[in-house]
């Protein structure tokens, strides 16, 4: 009788050079993440693949689990103002963060809310005037990621991005965002001027990278320049988000639900 | 000589074309029925030479459809047999049995039956119950139809030299429509009637009075019931903008911020901050540019609805009745139409001279003439019936009657702006960039005000003067401020509102939504009044990005529409049924009307039609019978009004910088 394969035990070669990979993708993670990544993957997978499928389950993990970020990558303890810490600094980073959620400032809760219920009812607008179209239409605008492939081929590691951007979504915002570092340092930010990726449409647990941002009173200062969508979300926060985001506007505009056109 | 009989839908037309034609005429009453006028001359067609005319008219549809008699009464059959129910056509009344016979007698000695029915859908099927009749008594007679859009002398000889066969597309339609309305109509009303007028007795203003249901007037309601909900949903919530003024050349400019304003507190508080910290703003750009207002359109029926219940202070309904009397009496052109282009062949010229003589706007047309004119503006609609509205003779004021001088001066003064030129300006625009935040101004100069001299209903006015800035100039802007808004409420829907919403939805023609509109007033759906009486009146700088634009600046006699409890009743129980195409909603109408556009284009028969309708309403109709429960069970709350004016606190707080006072401080109301 043939002795049972040994676990495969990944060679320390292979260790360090995948850890040296993701930490140049921005992405470090934990020592142990990594080890129980590696034994859930064949030995016989070439390396880029390998780097490739890493970076997909971080980028769809919750960061503040997997990674490990040396202090230099992290919000400094002080962000949110102590005796010592100035009103306004610049924050060199890089460092990466997660979206915990977003908020279209631009637009009043009561008139998103009003979207978000015509949306239920299969209406929609066009122009500047209420026009009715048929659910068929109207449902795309809902649906989530059409590709959760976990092994995702060549390169479309960072495209898991949603459909969601329907006619009612498309506003550009500006935007708040609450974020999260991998030390569990929450803040929130704000678009200063639009940054490729960033809607309402976006997936929460999205990452981001974050370079030399400008961040008065707490608040990062987003830009093209200094913000980059590394994609990515985390399923059970996006659909407890998109779930909840009705009664959340709701209770910040003081309705209850159950009122007229309550819940859709 | 050949004998020709004519006939028109109503007996001012048949007078109008019959004067225009004949040198001397004959007139008669048709036996039996005094104001139906027989008027006989001669004339020469082109196609028959010199004939004898007999020139009389119809009122309208002259049968009326209705139900086997045992079908007419309400306990005798169920509500549901009256989707199959066999149809029968009558005469209506005495005088249009009159009226019959006038005909039928008329047409034993013509050889030639010659229709002058107004050129529309309705107009196509009342000539095909002419030629109906006509042919009782002569079934050998030829038919052909006069095709014309005013009652203008030259037109009218034109368009009897020109004759044209009947549409027989257009008249199944209609007979498509009245068959869908006549079943639809009286299926819902009685099972709306039968099942809850038991509970809703109290609202009704009479005993008799029925819960009636149309298939247009509902999804109309549905709009009124939905800007209602609206309104009273409505929650405001603050917004927080930054203002920034600067003084040059003891000019004091106003910027607008790019953002507009933020819902957010904390980041406009930021975003102000770091412009305060800049201290300097620059000048990023300073263009000026050649701009201009565009003369309007020419007019369609929609257009003048819409205008007549924002300038003229009458409703839809209203304006179409006067439009319809200024077009028989011959002023102007045939006021049911969609077309806003202008057929390039048109002598519009001749018609702008007629309104030389004019005292008001004489003097514009003569300029127009004396080489002003211009081509009007082409819109994308043509119906390829009608030309837009316009004035075919020149008529004095003081002829007519108020309403008709008002709408008169309106089409006219409409039709000179379109053969105008568009006004032309010179537009200033300052972008400014401080901290992170841009700040613009305008500053508008009216070089050319052109249509604008003969078109009131239109404003545009230079703005200030803007003192001269460079572009990289840097500057410390003399005020800036952080100001907070709320949201108001949008109003109640306005007439020309709901026109644009039938008209974007599809529900009813241009020709039939006034009546629509009039109907569910009359039935006690819905009420109007003055615009800013009630609710969300006015609306400065709100963040209600769909509040309608520029809407009625103070007292010109919008009317809003509030639905009453009966009105409101009715679309939430519908609406609580949940269909995927409810009653209350615009989808179901505008396949029909879909529908009887196919017929017209020859893409659809009037019998797949029909059919394919009541099957699609047949099965609403079971639902709605099968969870009456629903509707029975909505609640009927008291009709209110409401009065969410808006106030904030007018609180000042300073924050002062070591050069310049800035202000931070809340907007007052």
């Amino acid at each position: 009788m043939p002795p049972p394969p040994p676990p495969p035990i990944p060679s320390p070669e292979l260790l360090s050079t995948l850890q040296t990979a993701l930490r140049t993708a921005h992405l470090p993670p934990t020592t142990t993440w990594l080890k129980t990544f590696l034994t859930s993957t064949r030995p016989s997978t070439p390396l880029p693949a390998l780097i490739k499928t890493a970076t997909f389950r971080l980028l769809t993990s919750d960061i503040t689990q997997t990674l490990s970020a040396p202090s230099s990558h992290l919000f400094p303890k002080d962000l949110h103002g102590s005796a010592a810490a100035p009103a306004s600094r610049i924050l060199k980073g890089p460092i990466t963060v997660m979206v915990l959620d977003i908020q279209d400032v631009g637009k009043s809760q009561w008139s998103q809310i009003e979207d978000l219920e015509a949306q239920a009812r299969g209406e929609s607008k066009k122009g500047h005037e209420m026009i009715r179209v048929p659910v068929e239409l109207a449902t795309t605008s809902t649906s989530t990621n059409p590709n959760p492939n976990p092994n995702p081929s060549s390169t479309s590691t960072a495209a898991v991005t949603t459909t969601g951007a329907g006619a009612a979504t498309a506003s550009s915002g500006p935007f708040k965002l609450h974020l999260t570092d991998a030390a569990c340092t929450q803040t929130y930010a704000f678009t200063l001027s639009p940054v490729q990726g960033i809607s309402a449409a976006m997936p929460i647990g999205t990452k981001m990278l974050i370079q030399n941002v400008e961040v008065p009173r707490g608040v990062l200062m987003l830009e093209e320049r200094n913000c980059k969508v590394l994609g990515g979300k985390v399923e059970e926060m996006e659909k407890a988000w998109r779930a909840g985001r009705l009664g959340r506007l709701k209770a910040a505009v003081g309705v209850g639900e159950g009122d007229r056109g309550g819940g859709g | 000589m050949v004998q020709i009989l004519c006939v028109a839908e109503k007996p001012s037309i048949a007078k109008a074309v019959a004067n225009h034609l004949a040198g001397q005429v004959t007139t008669t009453s048709a036996r039996g029925i005094a104001w139906i006028k027989n008027y006989e001359f001669n004339f020469n067609f082109n196609a028959w030479g010199h004939s004898s005319v007999c020139f009389t008219s119809v009122a309208g549809h002259v049968y009326e459809k209705d139900f086997e008699s045992r079908f007419r009464d309400w306990q005798g059959c169920s509500p549901q047999a009256l989707f199959d129910a066999p149809i029968v056509t009558t005469v209506a009344n005495n005088d249009k049995k009159a009226i019959v016979r006038n005909i039928e007698e008329k047409a034993r000695s013509a050889s030639i039956l010659y229709i002058w029915t107004d050129c529309d859908r309705e107009g196509e099927h009342i000539g095909t119950e002419i030629r109906e009749i006509a042919m009782k008594t002569n079934r050998r007679i030829q038919v052909v139809r006069a095709r014309f859009s005013n009652i203008e002398r030259a037109h009218i000889i034109n368009a009897a030299h020109h004759p044209f066969a009947l549409d027989e597309r257009q008249a199944a339609a209609v007979q498509a429509r009245m068959e869908l309305d006549l079943r639809l109509g009286a299926a819902f009303t009685r099972l709306q009637t039968l099942n809850l007028k038991p509970i809703i007795k109290h609202l009704l203003t009479e005993e008799k009075s029925v819960i009636s249901y149309g298939s247009c007037q509902f999804p109309a309601l549905g709009f009124v019931v939905d800007r209602y909900f609206r309104v009273k949903n409505f929650i405001p919530e603050p917004f927080w903008g930054l203002r920034l003024s600067h003084t040059k050349d003891d000019i004091k400019v106003k910027f607008n911020w790019s953002r507009n304003h933020l819902f957010d507190r904390m980041v406009t508080t930021i975003l102000f901050e770091r412009c305060l910290t800049a201290r300097t703003a620059t000048v990023t750009s300073v263009q000026t540019k050649a701009t201009s207002k565009w003369k309007p359109l020419p007019l369609t029926t929609v257009e003048l609805q819409k205008m007549g219940s924002k300038y003229l202070r009458m409703d839809s309904h209203r304006v179409m009745t006067i439009a319809e009397q200024l077009y028989t009496k011959g002023w102007i052109s045939y006021p049911r139409t969609e077309t806003d282009q202008f057929d390039p062949a048109m002598d519009l010229r001749t018609l702008v001279t007629r309104q030389t003589q004019d005292p008001n706007w004489g003097l514009f047309a003569q300029n127009l003439i004396n080489g002003g004119f211009n081509q009007p503006r082409s819109g994308r609609n043509n119906d390829k019936a009608h030309p837009p509205i316009h004035p075919v003779n020149y008529v004095v004021g003081t002829s007519l009657t108020e309403e008709e001088r008002r709408v008169y001066e309106f089409v006219v003064r409409r039709f000179l702006a379109c053969c105008s030129e568009d006004a032309k300006g010179s537009q200033t625009t300052i972008h400014l960039l401080f901290g992170s935040e841009i700040f613009s101004a305008t500053g508008l100069i009216v070089l050319a005000r052109n249509y604008l001299v003969v078109y009131p209903y239109d404003r545009w006015e230079s703005s200030q003067v803007l003192p001269p800035f460079i572009h990289g100039e840097t500057l410390v802007p003399t005020e800036l401020r952080m100001e907070e808004g709320q949201t108001t409420p949008p109003g109640f829907l306005t007439e020309p509102e709901l026109i644009s919403l039938m008209d974007a939805n599809g529900i009813g023609t241009d020709a039939t939504m006034a009546e629509h509109i009039a109907k569910i007033k009359k039935r006690n759906y819905v009420m109007t009044q003055p615009r800013g009486r009630n609710g969300g009146g006015g609306r400065g700088g709100t963040g209600n990005a769909d509040a309608p634009a520029r809407e009625g600046q103070g007292g010109t006699g919008v009317q809003e529409f509030i639905p009453t409890t009966l009105g409101v009743a009715l679309i939430e129980g519908y609406d609580k049924l949940e269909f995927e195409k409810s009653l209350s909603k615009p989808f179901l109408r505008k396949e029909f009307e879909l529908q009887m556009r196919a017929i017209c284009e020859g893409r659809s028969t009037k019998n797949d039609v029909v059919h394919q309708e009541l099957e699609q309403y047949q099965e609403v109709f079971v639902k709605t019978s099968q969870q009456m429960g629903v509707l029975k069970a909505v609640r009927l709350f008291p009709f209110t009004t409401f009065r969410s004016c808006i106030r904030n606190s007018a609180m000042d707080s300073c924050v002062s910088d070591h050069l310049i006072e800035y202000r931070y401080r809340t907007r007052e109301c």
